[in-house]
């Protein structure tokens, strides 16, 4: 059973009671009073002369508009009908669409009201489903791993490469001669050094046929394995005269040298204290790569110092940012990054295997690439260890203000709540908006989440009780001096990996969605949703507003599916066939976007999502629905609901009742087992969220058969007629699924 | 307007206040912006539904938490050993 049709919210297709009394046929006359008659006639038209709907459905959607404070004009229902239309289904669940669509205060196009609707009712996007729509992904990226052999090749490093690089472009529908002359065209590139990049370009040019210069222009993009490097580089160093001589650089090397050459030639390189640069010179008299770039990194980490010594170079170095930069590499991370070089080789030798890529063996054993990555990591590592003494430091220091001044003037309840609420802020800020929790493990990230969660009860309990608020606050400090920044190996190994990846050109949107999977946390969760695009334009305006004068360049924003479906989308218009799917699987990103707005007008806040989990592409729908906190999503009251389209115990709901942070959690399902293997297992998840503030009440397990029509009975384990508690008075069984109501 | 379009709004200086005073030419800029560097963008009137929801702040990291916690017990429960659905 597709988990759509057991997660059909049908209850929400019921108009409201207040719908129902409202439910009488709409006269002509009434829907033409709302607009133009050439209009009105248009649509009742279409009504009568409609074969897929009945007229009643349109006069349905007209009521559910006006319940919902829209004025139903006749452009509106022009784009209703086209909706109706167009898409398959039956009409409950497309006026469930609409209710949902005028509930959220959404403009009701064609366009908006159909990608509601898939994100209600269609598969969730899956990395299968992409692989589906775009089988250009794989062609290219044969392109890009033939030309790296011929690459090889030409190095002498690999035997037979021409021959297949000539067959890949054949497969693309060049003719033998053709692919012959763009293997010349590789080869001539190759001899020339140009980048990958370049030769793509240049064969797009010379065969510019569809849908093979698509392809090319893509794979020219996908093999750009340095972009991410560049624009770090860029955040690190901006304005100088020397990156932009790096980023003049277009190929991997070339690339490398640039900043080499920006490292040793920048005056704070040659102004280090004796003893840090004799260190330096024995650590590289080693030979070795972690060294090496430790001492890129001592200077290119240095933000502000080296763009002061680049811009000026009689300028005297502040000692004081190599130290201390210096002394966190021999404090939290230095052991960490002295073991890189060995979790670098575990990855490359993992990656060859996963693709079966022995003969690029070669290419990857290049110090270039092992160098590569251990930069990568190494100033990724940095950054993020920066994020973490930034907040420890300011969050500490705002604490210790607080209670200082309460030692000197009593401050009440009031103030204090304000006072602590901006550390709680920076403290979620630094959870879900920078990279720090996507390198520590699970229990750094439970610790932050419940420190965040302590923080907010301060907030709370500051208005009833200041002494205790305070006596909290205190213990709170304790535990923010205690965190110390490690970084997990296995997130590490997921970043690495994905960079080893981008080398070889098969790291795509697609891999970088399983990898987030396996990781796990609050992070994890966000990152997916990051990687399927839903969170893509407000990322956007972000980045255009972060930057002044707001002349930050939007593309250089980091790819995800969305971003990469609209692209295809917007290139693809030759082949029709294509656009449909491109089209089909936006819609439901879309929809998913459109059920996620947040409305501060309103007491709820509700969230969806429908997404592909687990080794087999398991569809899971999260649905929330919050009270209303400052505009945004209440974690202390809310319900959520999880489905899951198992595939050992068939569909199940998961569904979680919290108020002021008390949790039941009921396990919905027709499998007369899973309550025997589960039981065990949620004594696990209920301390993780006793970790992280919530206060874990009860766990039912609830059975119900799948053969039964119309309501179903639900069953407690011990077999005991059941009288659905309030908490689950809003699940029903009924039909095909649960419905839940709003 | 939300939380977050009104936290970057109090942040514009004062020549962009003067520039951009409506919400609406926020969107209107960044699907100029979007067209110069040919990145696809949605139609304006989806944009200006979703470009306003910043998941990392709407959502607050405990209930990604918990959702998180729930998906990884059912990835346990699949895995685990233990009897079968018939």
């Amino acid at each position: 059973m597709k988990i759509n049709a057991f997660f059909n919210m049908n209850k929400l297709n019921q108009p409201s009671e207040g719908t129902q009394k409202n439910q009488t046929a709409l006269p002509a006359g009434k829907i033409a009073g709302m607009a133009s008659k050439e209009s009105v006639e248009t649509t009742k038209e279409s009504i009568k002369n409609s074969e897929t709907q009945s007229s009643s459905t349109l006069e349905k959607a007209y009521e559910l508009y006006k319940n919902n404070g829209i004025d139903p004009n006749a452009k509106i229902m022009a784009e209703t009908k086209k909706f109706l239309d167009k898409v398959s289904g039956n009409d409950k669940d497309k006026l469930f669409t609409i209710e949902m669509t005028a509930s959220k205060g959404i403009d009701p196009t064609e366009k908006n009201l159909t990608a509601i609707h898939s994100a209600l009712n269609d598969e969730a996007v899956s990395t299968e489903t992409i692989e589906t729509l775009m089988p250009e992904t794989k062609m290219v990226q044969d392109v890009v791993k033939a030309i790296r052999k011929v690459e090889g090749h030409l190095r002498g490093t690999q035997s037979v490469a021409r021959k297949e690089l000539q067959s890949t472009f054949e497969s693309m529908g060049l003719s033998k001669e053709e692919a012959i002359a763009a293997c010349d065209v590789v080869e001539k590139g190759l001899a020339q050094n140009q980048s990958t990049s370049e030769i793509l370009n240049h064969l797009s040019k010379q065969f510019p046929k569809e849908p093979l210069k698509g392809m090319l222009e893509i794979a020219s993009k996908l093999s750009d394995g340095f972009k991410e490097l560049k624009v770090v580089i860029k955040e690190l160093l901006p304005n100088t005269k020397e990156l932009s001589l790096a980023f003049a650089a277009e190929t991997d090397e070339t690339l490398i040298f640039a900043l080499e050459d920006l490292i040793e030639n920048s005056s704070i390189y040659h102004n280090k204290s004796a003893d840090t640069h004799k260190k330096n010179e024995n650590d590289l008299s080693k030979g070795s790569i972690i060294s090496e770039a430790k001492g890129s990194v001592k200077v290119t980490s240095s933000e502000y110092s080296v763009v002061e010594a680049v811009n000026d170079d009689n300028e005297d170095v502040d000692e004081t940012d190599l130290e201390s930069i210096d002394d966190f590499m021999s404090e939290g991370i230095d052991p960490f990054l002295e073991s890189l070089e060995a979790m670098v080789a575990q990855v490359l030798h993992q990656t060859i295997a996963n693709y079966g890529a022995h003969d690029l063996e070669n290419y990857f054993s290049t110090e270039n690439t092992k160098a590569y990555l251990v930069k990568e990591v190494t100033l990724k590592m940095i950054e993020v260890k920066q994020t973490f003494d930034q907040f420890q430091s300011s969050a500490l220091k705002g604490i210790e203000t607080v209670l200082s001044k309460n030692e000197t003037m009593k401050i009440n309840g009031e103030e204090l709540s304000q006072l602590v609420a901006g550390t709680a802020q920076k403290l979620d800020h630094m959870i879900m908006k920078t990279d720090l929790t996507l390198y520590t493990d699970m229990k750094s990230e439970k610790k932050l989440v419940g420190l965040s969660s302590d923080l907010q009860q301060i907030q709370t309990l500051a208005l009833k009780d200041t002494g205790k608020a305070l006596h909290l606050l205190k213990e709170v400090h304790k535990k923010i001096e205690a965190l110390v920044f490690q970084p997990s190996k296995e997130k590490v190994n997921v970043y690495m990996t994905q960079k080893a990846e981008e080398v070889i050109g098969h790291n795509t949107v697609t891999t970088a969605i399983e990898r987030t999977k396996a990781t796990g946390g609050a992070k994890m969760l966000m990152e997916l949703i990051r990687h399927m695009g839903l969170n893509h334009e407000p990322e956007l305006l972000e980045k255009m507003l972060s930057s002044s004068k707001h002349d930050a360049t939007l593309s250089n924003e980091k790819e995800n599916l969305k971003s990469m479906l609209l692209k295809l989308e917007s290139e693809a218009e030759s082949d029709p066939k294509t656009v449909k799917s491109l089209e089909k699987a936006l819609s439901n990103l879309t929809g998913q976007q459109l059920l996620n707005k947040q409305e501060p007008g309103k007491d709820a806040q509700t969230l969806f999502f429908s997404m592909p989990m687990g080794d087999t592409g398991q569809e899971v729908k999260l649905y929330i629905k919050s009270r209303n906190k400052l505009g945004g999503l209440d974690w202390e009251n809310c319900t959520a609901f999880v489905m899951i389209d198992s595939d050992r115990f068939g569909p199940t709901g998961i569904r979680l009742n919290i108020a002021d942070r008390y949790l039941n959690m009921s396990v919905i399902s027709e499998s007369d087992t899973l309550e025997t293997v589960m039981k065990p297992l949620t004594q696990q998840l209920l301390a993780d969220l006793k970790d992280i503030g919530y206060l874990p009440n009860e766990v039912k397990f609830l059975k119900t058969s799948p053969q039964e029509e119309g309501p179903r009975v639900l069953k407690s384990s011990t077999e005991q007629p059941l009288v659905l508690d309030k908490s689950l008075e809003e699940a029903e069984l009924r039909g095909k699924g649960f419905e839940l109501k709003i | 307007m939300s939380k977050g379009m009104q936290a970057y709004w109090n942040n514009q200086t004062a020549y962009e206040k003067s520039t951009l005073n409506e919400p609406d030419l926020l969107i209107d800029e960044l699907l100029d912006k979007a067209k110069l560097e040919a990145l696809p963008l949605e139609e304006k009137s989806t944009l200006k539904h979703i470009v306003d929801n910043d998941l990392r702040s709407s959502v607050p990291p405990q209930l990604f938490s918990a959702m998180s916690g729930i998906l990884k017990l059912m990835e346990t429960v699949e895995e685990s050993e233990g009897p079968t659905s018939e």
